[in-house]
């Protein structure tokens, strides 16, 4: 009876043990997994910083990068923040593109230089713009995407052109040109939180324009007439970059685009802002209560 | 001296259990993560900092059901909309996500507009991390080059001298899909309320043919509207990108040149990316309920 109780009492026993370990070792794993999880996130924001930075990456290193999204190490849990960019590219005549007061004092000239301006600033200039004579909208485009990713927005239309005219009959091939609205951007915030900084910015808005004549055909490569643009710029969160004076690409001929265009400047509104941070929830979300996510009542620019 | 002996033989068979315990739980769970790690990183991931992406997906792997649509209608007309209707859609960023109620409302407005148009519209379910393509598609085939001939009334007396043109049949063809295609990865975070998706939808549409020239077959020309992206939302929220030229697709310039630029209208995009997180206990009373 004795010798039973004390096989009871060591099962007892050794059953503690083992529940005692297990405990521990969901603690230690836990603080662990926790801790490597933070390493590996905060790895895989520096390749991606140095990435964006331009250093070269070891080919190791690209296929962890390219690996750890398969996987789904998703972008907000690396902490990576959404960045909103649009542009909207105004022409003017050229005698049209006196400088513009705005309220504070502060004058913007519209044939020469850039302009950084609050999003209260550069509605006040897009309002002042409107009312001249020659004001015309040619184009504007936005994107979300978050940081370090590149993103691109095309509302174009293809057109095709020969390339190989020789000797008679058909064309020998043929290519292919975009025209429309489009927008590439590849971007990230800075270390302070309050800029962001681009690392490609290639806004573009512009018309079919005809074709290049060649000798055998009547029609050649493809033309556009309009505005675009490479700047790698930085720009304040929730703020607004001008650029002023630019001049069109234009062909020469007869084309309605070139018609239109010729002559005029171009006046490039860049604005960018970070999208509310994304609190984590505690819960599975219910569409009885919608998600809303935290406005920004202090923007103001609406070109 | 008995009791002093039993308890020391407990304190022993405790210690035991212990060390046998974690020993084996060590054992499967170290088996599972290196099996893990190889699979999915190759070898050396720890020298990259361990097991923390493991952490990133969820437990049970869930299912998010995306959806683009691509829309067009006059500038005016979104104009109109923005003035009005409040700041549903806006110029600025702080409507470029939508909550589900917000879309609806959207969508209402946007179609109660004449000159509202559907460019396409495509959805697809997906398992996190898994890539998914749907696309309702016509393929097209042009010839893009002409085998090249000699042209026997070029000769010239030196015989040694042959002229070739491009006078002969086509001898190389292309093809292009038009239609509406969506690309995307959706992950959903570890908390199981955050998507991210990295997204590649495509609309377009042919609307003619063309002569570019000389004795060749007319050329296709389409119009495309495209997203490349990188995003992240909330469950059940669509993000809103637009787009906006003062060019009437299909009007344009190069298919009508001769149609003064006065009388063309300004067409505004919208692409509306959602995006659902299928499985959730708060979804499943719906899905069931459906």
């Amino acid at each position: 009876m004795r010798s039973v109780r004390d096989t009871f009492a060591a099962f007892a026993f050794l059953a503690l043990g083992l529940a005692i370990a297990a405990a521990t070792w969901q603690f230690v794993t836990a603080r662990t997994f926790g801790q490597s999880s933070e390493r590996w996130l905060r790895a895989r924001r520096e390749l991606l910083r140095r990435d964006f930075e331009g250093d070269e990456l070891s080919q190791q290193e690209k296929d962890r990068l390219e690996h750890g999204w398969r996987v789904g190490a998703d972008s907000h849990d690396i902490g990576l923040r959404r960045i909103w960019v649009k542009f909207t590219l105004v022409a003017l005549d050229a005698n049209d593109a006196g400088a513009v007061t705005l309220a504070s004092g502060r004058t913007v000239p519209l044939l020469d230089g850039n302009a950084e301006l609050t999003p209260a600033e550069a509605l006040e200039l897009y309002s002042q713009l409107k009312e001249r004579k020659s004001f015309e909208v040619v184009g504007s485009a936005s994107a979300v995407t978050v940081e370090y990713m590149d993103a691109l927005f095309l509302f174009v239309e293809d057109i095709r052109y020969v390339t190989k005219a020789t000797g008679q009959g058909p064309p020998g091939a043929y290519a292919e040109r975009e025209t429309g609205v489009k927008l590439w951007v590849c971007a990230a915030v800075s270390d302070d939180g309050a800029h962001i900084v681009f690392k490609k910015l290639e806004p573009e808005a512009a018309l079919p324009a005809g074709w290049t004549k060649t000798r055998e055909t009547s029609f050649g490569k493809a033309l556009i007439a309009g505005w675009s643009t490479e700047t790698p710029l930085t720009i304040a969160d929730g703020g607004c970059v001008v650029l002023t004076g630019m001049d069109p690409e234009v062909p020469d001929n007869d084309s309605p685009a070139a018609r239109r265009f010729k002559g005029r400047k171009g006046v490039l509104f860049l604005a960018a802002k970070t999208l509310p941070t994304i609190e984590r929830k505690t819960r599975a979300p219910s569409r009885e209560e919608p998600d809303r996510e935290r406005p920004d009542e202090e923007d103001q620019t609406d070109f | 001296m008995k009791r002093i002996k039993l308890i020391s033989s407990a304190l022993a068979l405790m210690l035991a259990g212990s060390v046998g315990g974690i020993m084996a739980w060590n054992l499967v769970t170290a088996t599972g993560r290196a099996q893990d790690a190889d699979d999915v990183f190759g070898e050396g991931f720890d020298d990259f900092g361990g097991f923390g992406g493991q952490e990133n997906e969820p437990e049970e792997p869930c299912q998010v059901w995306c959806e683009v649509m691509f829309i067009q209608i006059d500038t005016a007309d979104l104009d109109e909309i923005m003035a009005r209707d409040g700041a549903l859609i806006t110029s600025t960023g702080e409507k470029a996500i939508l909550t589900a109620q917000e879309k609806s409302e959207l969508l209402r407005l946007l179609k109660q507009r004449q000159s509202f148009e559907f460019i396409g519209t495509a959805s697809v379910i997906s398992v996190s991390g898994q890539q998914a393509l749907v696309q309702m598609v016509e393929e097209i085939r042009y010839p893009t080059e002409y085998d090249a001939v000699p042209l026997e009334e070029t000769v010239p007396q030196d015989e040694d001298v042959v002229l070739y043109g491009y006078g002969g049949p086509p001898g190389m063809f292309d093809e292009r899909e038009a239609g509406t295609r969506l690309n995307v990865t959706p992950t959903v975070s570890s908390k199981e309320d955050l998507i991210t998706l990295v997204i590649l939808p495509e609309a377009s549409r042919l609307v003619g043919w063309r002569n570019v020239g000389g004795m060749g077959e007319d050329q296709p020309t389409f119009l495309a509207w495209n997203v490349v992206t990188t995003i992240y939302l909330r469950d059940a929220t669509t993000c809103v990108m637009t787009g906006a030229l003062t060019n009437p697709f299909g009007e344009s310039a190069a298919m009508n040149p001769g149609k003064p630029p006065d009388k063309m209208g300004k067409k505004s995009a919208i692409t509306l990316v959602s995006a659902r997180i299928l499985g959730l206990p708060a979804n499943r009373a719906e899905e069931d309920a459906e």
